[in-house]
């Protein structure tokens, strides 16, 4: 090659060009590549989010079956304080008033976690109920107790006739779920 | 295209000039740019007769000679132009793409012999053939030498006797070079291939009529005979190359000294015995060799050879010898140095009148201009593969950035999530609020232990769960409940106390719960619970017959039992560990 001509053809001639060209190359790669990993990812949330819609109307089916009980637990579980006990144990005593059949001695609440309540971390507190009554009485408050408030967990009850009565005396400790 | 030739080298702008030439001219496409002129498919071969040139033309395919118009002595580019229009337009076939000019130089030949001298030190990295072009005077050591009108090429003598230097200085005058140097300019500005070139005639027939006298016998002498000079070549009988001579003739007449100059020159190179022939290369040839040369030879015999010519064209010596081939094995002397080696690398078609190295370095070279061509090849093809690959990548992207994939696939449609985790929230809650341990239902269980006929009294009832073996990591607790019974009973109690204490008189009782009560933590059928009785069953201490019946005394048994049911981590009742 001619020495006068040589450095100017090989770096403008051949170099220049080749590395023009690879970048340009580079560059539309690079936008290939990006829209290609983009369109990949956008892709796959697409169809996952299909799938999810056809997920979500099986799910929507099995949420209708406990659309009216999840309200009712929401607000149990956030409402389930001392009031809401004693209320319903004083509500259940007037349906025994006049009566001997059944009478509330004592209600303490403990703002910690026992028995039951303690093996979860889900927040809980705890019942202690002192109750005199008939064993129909008693089965008959308990029920109405323990269904209306069924985040109530018995961890134990004891069971003993009365010293001077016809009674039943029933010591009664629970463990409430609370949110 | 004009490009100065007294500009140093500037990066750019000879890069641009050669861009235009690539781009203006055939330079790039067309490879006889930079070819030798007697390569050429076209040939003009001009001889200076006088005061102009004798031409004659040479066509590859027609292999034929052909006298065209004559050039004056004195040619400006105009005067070239009009002659080579007329060329093209009367002589040259449509397919003609070049034209090698090729001056003989008949006219003048000197020899010169090398002096003795260190060589290594005079050459200094240059070789002998570029030197003696450059600077003639420093390698013959002879400063009168007048470079400027004179032209110096090496030609080699293989079997000379002078070890160091087998080879001797041809020079020639320089006249012609300003007419073969406006030929290529010409040609450069009609962008049409013209090369030059300046033969040394005695050089090139002496390549070429020894082989035509075949085998010899003795060392022999080449005497060729022009016009101006004679010219010798002294050989072995092998054929070898052994020295040159030349003389200058005065009105060109044969010198009286001829034949003490070749017996001179003989025992010089010590050959005592050879013969001498003698070729009649003049142009006119009166008067006739042979008379010529009895009046100079007395002693030397000689034979005179007659070039083979045309009646219909006579043509020069060099241009009848034209056809001898000078590669081919099958002339004699083929194995020699003189004829082989010599003649391969072209030492008898050495151009003596080639462009200056200012006006070469001013033009780019083949390869400069194959680079460039390729280069500019290799750019139009990537320009146009990254224009293909760059629409390739748009629709591409377009395709991909307007599909529904890519318009609804930016993010998470957080519906299915939501509703699943409220699902799985709703399901957690329902295992919290689950009938896992209930008051109602224990009390139910108490009341169907026993006969509701009064035989059984009992004392105490107590039922307690408790977690059992609390860890953190397990989605649920096991949960053990036992309910314990201590109370008094009558004989007719005893059976079915003893069949409480039994899995299937218990497991009766469980199941007579679970239905009546819907309490699913009585239902024993799970893998994952399990039931244990205990009865403890013995007389009553303090029974009296006579005591009031219904009171503890009136017993005669008293009892203790406990039941205790273990509902497993991995049941559904379990106590739930994580929290909502």
């Amino acid at each position: 090659m001619n020495p006068r001509y040589k450095s100017g053809i090989l770096a403008l001639g051949a170099i220049a060009p080749v590395c023009v060209i690879l970048v340009i190359f580079g560059v539309l790669a690079a936008q290939k590549s990006r829209v290609t990993k983009e369109f990949t990812k956008r892709e796959g949330i697409y169809l996952s989010n299909q799938r999810a819609e056809k997920t979500a109307t099986g799910v929507k089916a099995q949420l209708a079956t406990y659309q009216k009980r999840k309200a009712s637990w929401d607000n149990l579980l956030k409402r389930s304080d001392v009031g809401s006990v004693t209320g319903l144990l004083k509500e259940i005593s007037t349906q025994y008033n006049g009566s001997d059949k059944f009478r509330q001695n004592a209600f303490k609440a403990f703002n910690r976690e026992t028995g039951i309540g303690a093996a979860s971390q889900q927040p809980s507190v705890t019942y202690n109920i002192s109750l005199s009554g008939t064993y129909q009485a008693l089965q008959e408050s308990l029920f109405s107790l323990e269904s209306q408030m069924p985040n109530l967990n018995l961890n134990s009850i004891e069971l003993k006739p009365q010293q001077n009565g016809q009674l039943l005396e029933a010591e009664i400790n629970y463990s409430a779920w609370i949110n | 295209m004009e490009h100065e030739e007294t500009n140093p080298p500037n990066f750019l702008r000879d890069y641009s000039y050669a861009r235009s030439l690539l781009k203006n001219t055939s330079r790039g496409k067309n490879p006889d740019w930079y070819r030798d002129a007697h390569l050429l498919s076209n040939q003009l071969h001009l001889f200076e007769t006088g005061t102009r040139y004798t031409a004659y033309y040479w066509n590859e395919t027609s292999n034929e000679w052909q006298l065209v118009n004559a050039l004056p002595g004195k040619v400006d580019p105009s005067v070239l132009e009009e002659y080579l229009q007329y060329l093209q337009l009367e002589v040259f076939p449509s397919s003609c793409r070049s034209l090698g000019v090729v001056l003989h130089l008949n006219q003048e030949a000197s020899v010169f012999e090398f002096p003795n001298q260190d060589w290594n030190e005079v050459q200094a990295g240059s070789t002998l053939s570029e030197l003696i072009r450059s600077n003639p005077s420093l390698v013959l050591q002879d400063r009168t030498l007048a470079e400027s009108n004179m032209t110096f090429r090496v030609f080699p003598t293989p079997a000379s006797p002078h070890v160091a230097t087998s080879g001797c200085a041809v020079a020639t005058s320089r006249r012609g070079e300003e007419l073969l140097a406006a030929f290529r300019e010409v040609g450069n500005e009609t962008n049409f291939p013209i090369q030059t070139t300046g033969l040394s005639s005695p050089l090139l027939l002496l390549a070429r009529l020894p082989r035509t006298l075949g085998v010899q016998e003795k060392a022999f002498c080449i005497m060729l005979r022009f016009d101006e000079f004679s010219f010798f070549g002294f050989y072995t009988v092998a054929g070898e190359l052994i020295v040159l001579r030349s003389i200058k003739h005065a009105n060109k007449q044969l010198p009286h000294t001829l034949e003490s100059t070749l017996t001179t020159t003989a025992a010089s190179v010590e050959l005592s015995d050879m013969e001498l022939k003698v070729f009649d290369c003049r142009a006119q040839k009166t008067p006739a060799l042979d008379t010529e040369l009895g009046g100079v030879l007395f002693n030397l015999s000689y034979q005179v050879f007659v070039p083979p010519t045309s009646e219909e064209l006579p043509l020069p010596i060099e241009l009848s010898t034209f056809q001898i081939e000078d590669d081919n094995p099958g002339l004699v002397f083929s194995e020699t140095e003189t004829f082989g080696t010599n003649i391969s690398e072209g030492y008898h078609l050495q151009d003596f009148l080639s462009p200056s190295d200012q006006e070469l370095d001013m033009l780019p070279g083949a390869l400069d201009m194959k680079v460039l061509r390729l280069g500019r090849i290799f750019t139009r093809v990537a320009l146009a593969a990254c224009l293909l690959f760059g629409a390739y990548v748009g629709v591409s992207s377009f395709s991909k950035t307007s599909s529904e994939s890519w318009k609804k696939g930016q993010a998470s449609t957080s519906e299915a999530l939501t509703l699943s985790k409220d699902l799985k929230k709703v399901k957690a809650t329902e295992q919290f609020l689950a009938d896992r341990s209930k008051g109602w239902a224990t009390l139910e269980l108490f009341a169907r232990l026993f006969p509701l006929d009064g035989s059984v009294r009992f004392n105490t009832a107590e039922h307690k769960a408790s977690p059992e073996g609390t860890n953190a990591k397990l989605p649920s607790t096991s949960l053990v409940k036992k309910w314990t019974i201590q109370g008094f009973a009558l004989e007719q109690a005893t059976d079915s106390l003893v069949r409480l204490n039994t899995q299937e008189g218990m497991g009766e009782v469980f199941e007579a719960v679970e239905s009546n009560t819907g309490n699913s933590s009585f239902d024993l059928s799970q893998n994952t619970r399990n039931l244990m009785v205990n009865l403890d069953l013995e007389e009553n201490t303090s029974f009296n017959r006579n005591a009031p019946q219904g009171t503890m005394n009136a017993y005669p048994y008293q009892f203790s039992l406990e039941i205790t049911q273990r509902i497993e981590s991995g049941d559904t009742l379990a106590i739930p560990v994580t929290k909502l």
